[in-house]
């Protein structure tokens, strides 16, 4: 299965920006077109306009894993990267494991410079507990921030469908570090609009591995002391539950860049 | 709670506790001690694998031990957090110490050109009257040190749990006192350096280290064989003029003067900004007033209260290992005793402590003796080259060409002393060449803001700080003018982690990181730095700055008083009978 690259305007019709990035006017667009496209086209697109400069974050949901595969089958060879808390389950890191020996590649584990031990002697026992959103920022929002930097274009797994925090997602948005000197980057958001029964059918049709926990009632999954089983329609329940907070804060960190 | 009981019933006045830890059986399991304290235990030459490790060019970084090491050389051991994609690429932070700020103008012209040769380009002033100059790579980071200490400068101690750089008031136009002071201070920062031998082995002979079993037994005569559980930081004032920003440190000593003649010093003990987010452990803390001394008596007190920090500072926690925090746990009156007792004679009554400002002068001013010199503003304390605003060159032409005597200012910026009237106006000239203005050097809300290196370089830093902060003041002196308070002097201070290099927590607007783009903001320090700020707001979006002041700024401004400042109309306004406990 290769993707037909012929829907996809040649690259002088919209963009004729020098440098790497592109500007808010040209994502806007891009946004338009990339709406009747499939997740193929849109890894595609980003393959030949980024190549290695685009990566995939992943926190292996089964819509990443998926992703992932498109790629592979393509032959786009996006690194992967993932966000090693400190705090991810034994059967997370086990899927990881699988999934390099799957497909034959190595993904990348971000750590924070501050270990798990560090943090608990600068910000006391049980941060997580008494401070999420500053538990977030050390273990994933620091470590993300700094690949970030050097990296064009981000791919996530995100879902419009997953919660109402996600609802608004564009399939290509632009967002602007809030640092000098301002750095935008380009987050790319190929399977937004699957749909969690897609993604699903997707993932057994091809007997990808996926995380052991989807089998004991887990649905969306984090660390071990912000995630729980949970049922109902939303996508995310089960993250921190009992709290108000619904976003680690990795996808609300950086300011939208908009024409 | 740390194990103090033990060290409680004990007064030592030399050397150091030999784990008392162990002693109490009837207690719960102590805490064990941090690893810092295993490794400084273990060489207490501080020398490590340093040697070693410089002399193999097949490595571009030293071992996780070596850089707890390196910092008690002056060195940080940091990566460019811009460029990881490819792995870290290790870059160091060498920080030199110049008490009271002064420097020779040879040492300065040396620093100029390693800056160049070996650095990033740049001389950035630290808050303490320090150089520091980023991104010397590996290869480059003997001949930098060896560079720094062949100007008779030294990089020793200015990181690491010893004390750290001596401040001193550096403006000679305030009084003839200066000098004295600075020679007090000198004499201070001397008797408080350790006496390893091996910095000037590694750094100056470069030689290899050889040691014997008498080194291996070495115990420093202050320090001992741990040295301190933390940094400690001693600063001289001269009132009304808080420029050290004296309670903001472990010790300070504030000139007491009659007539012209100085009698002696106020001692402050127990001041502090580092705390942690999330961590009520700690907090910034402002010194406490203990006593009097006579000026002959300022080594003895500062040796005094530096081990009374040596012996009881928590040495089971770093985040809670300052004097400050001893001194908020047991009390003043036992800490007062606790130095009495070592020096085996009371303090005297203290005199009560009048400050009216901080902050520096700038422009030409008369020194006391007639000559001039020149306060020259220097944003965020880096001395660079930009294309139309040549610092680095203008300096050192200037430098070079009138041989000035040259001080560092807490607040970052460069004083050029002892210039004659015909200098003056040369000097002037060669300045403006370079696109350096003597008057009008910086609008009133940049000169009295200050803000940290952060990112890329610091491997603390949360948020963005220096590279941030003009663009911040420019939108602030925006809203200002919006709501009708053009040219109203505001201290602003910036860091990016909540460890307080920049002093945020006495700043009338502290904007401390909290995460990427987001900042604590405090509120309420006041002109002279005799106060707490409160913490206002959490985490707020660095685009959100003006949605948030404007609505302060508005009352402030319709409600008050006479010459109010920004800072005390907060206090008074928004935490009305609280004290200040950020």
């Amino acid at each position: 299965m290769i993707a037909d690259l012929s829907t996809i305007p040649p690259s002088s019709d919209w963009d004729n920006e020098a440098g790497r990035t592109l500007s808010p006017e040209t994502v806007t667009w891009l946004d338009g077109q990339f709406g009747s496209m499939t997740t193929e086209e849109m890894l595609a697109w980003a393959w030949l306009r980024f190549g290695r400069g685009a990566a995939i974050g992943t926190s292996f949901q089964s819509a990443g894993i998926l992703m992932i595969d498109l790629a592979r089958k393509n032959g786009f060879d996006f690194p992967v990267f993932t966000l090693d808390t400190g705090f991810l389950f034994p059967e997370t890191l086990a899927l990881k494991e699988r999934l390099e020996k799957f497909y034959d590649f190595k993904i990348e584990s971000l750590v924070s410079d501050i270990s798990v031990e560090k943090q608990e002697e600068i910000n006391g026992p049980a941060l997580w507990a008494r401070d999420p959103d500053l538990c977030c920022t050390t273990r994933k929002i620091l470590p993300l921030r700094d690949k970030l930097r050097d990296l064009d274009c981000w791919i996530t797994g995100l879902r419009r469908q997953q919660s109402p925090s996600r609802a608004g997602i564009g399939m290509i948005e632009l967002f602007r570090f809030s640092e000098a000197p301002a750095k935008d980057i380009v987050k790319l958001n190929p399977v937004a609009n699957w749909s969690r029964e897609e993604v699903w059918t997707y993932v057994r049709g091809n007997h990808l591995p996926y995380n052991a926990l989807h089998n004991t009632g887990y649905r969306s999954i984090g660390c071990t002391h912000c995630t729980r089983q949970a049922s109902g329609a939303d996508d995310r329940a089960g993250r921190w539950a009992g709290s108000a907070k619904v976003e680690c804060g990795i996808h609300t960190f950086m300011e939208p860049h908009r024409p | 709670m740390p194990c103090r009981k033990t060290a409680l019933a004990i007064i030592k006045t030399e050397a150091t506790p030999e784990k008392e830890e162990t002693a109490s059986s009837s207690t719960p399991q102590p805490k064990p001690l941090t690893r810092n304290e295993g490794l400084k235990a273990a060489h207490p030459l501080l020398e490590g694998t340093i040697a070693q490790t410089l002399a193999d060019p097949t490595v571009d970084r030293f071992s996780d031990d070596d850089y707890e090491f390196l910092k008690f050389h002056g060195i940080y051991q940091q990566d460019d957090r811009d460029k990881r994609k490819l792995g870290k690429e290790y870059i160091f932070m060498v920080r030199g110490r110049l008490p009271g700020g002064e420097l020779e103008p040879a040492a300065y012209l040396a620093f100029d050109r390693l800056a160049s040769e070996l650095g990033n380009q740049t001389l950035r002033i630290t808050t303490r009257q320090g150089f520091q100059f980023h991104g010397i790579v590996k290869k480059g980071l003997g001949p930098f040190i060896k560079g720094i200490n062949d100007t008779l400068a030294t990089t020793l101690a200015a990181c690491g749990d010893v004390n750290r750089n001596v401040m001193a008031p550096p403006t000679p136009a305030t009084t003839a006192l200066v000098e004295l002071i600075q020679q007090h201070c000198l004499t201070v920062s001397d008797a408080l350096l350790p006496k390893t031998r091996a910095y000037h082995q590694i750094w100056v002979e470069g030689v290899e280290l050889k040691l014997n079993e008498e080194d291996k037994n070495f115990v420093d005569p202050l320090y001992g064989k741990t040295y301190l559980p933390r940094k400690f930081k001693v600063a001289f004032a001269i009132p009304p003029l808080n420029d050290v920003d004296i309670f903001t440190n472990d010790l300070g000593f504030a000139a007491v003067v009659e007539g012209d003649q100085l009698v002696g010093y106020t001692v402050l003990a127990g001041g502090g900004m580092g705390m942690s987010h999330g961590n009520a452990q700690t907090f910034p803390r402002m010194a406490d007033v203990i006593g009097f001394v006579r000026p002959e008596q300022v080594v003895e007190v500062a040796r005094a209260v530096l081990t009374v920090h040596r012996d009881f500072g928590d040495r089971t926690n770093r985040r809670h290992a300052r004097l400050k925090y001893v001194i908020a746990e047991l009390g003043v009156a036992w800490f007062r005793d606790q130095v009495e007792a070592r020096l085996g004679y009371r303090l005297g009554p203290a005199v009560p402590l009048q400050f009216s400002k901080q902050g520096d002068v700038y422009g030409w001013q008369q020194q006391h003796n007639g000559q001039w010199f020149l306060g020259l503003f220097v944003e965020n304390g880096r001395i660079k080259d930009a294309p139309n605003y040549r610092l680095k060159s203008a300096l050192a032409r200037v430098v070079a060409e009138f041989q000035p005597g040259l001080r560092l200012t807490p607040s970052q910026n460069i004083l050029l002393l002892n210039i004659s009237d015909a200098g003056k106006a040369l000097i002037t000239g060669i300045l403006a060449e370079h696109g350096v203005p003597v008057a009008h050097q910086a609008s009133v809300l940049r000169r009295a803001s200050i803000a940290c290196p952060a990112l890329p370089t610091c491997g603390l830093s949360l948020a963005e700080s220096e590279r941030v902060m003009p663009g911040v003041l420019d939108r602030i002196e925006q809203l200002l003018r919006e709501v009708g308070l053009a040219d109203e002097e505001i201290i602003i201070r910036m860091t990016g982690c909540p460890n307080g290099c920049a002093r945020p927590y006495v700043a009338e607007i502290g904007l401390v990181g909290r995460a990427p783009g987001k900042y604590q903001v405090y509120l309420g320090g006041n002109e002279s730095s005799t106060r707490l700020n409160h913490l206002w707001k959490e985490s707020v979006k660095d685009a959100d700055f003006e949605t948030e002041l404007r609505p302060v700024f508005t009352r402030y401004k319709s409600d008050r008083l006479t010459g109010e400042r920004f800072g005390d109309w907060c206090q008074r306004r928004l935490f009305e009978g609280t004290g200040g406990a950020a």
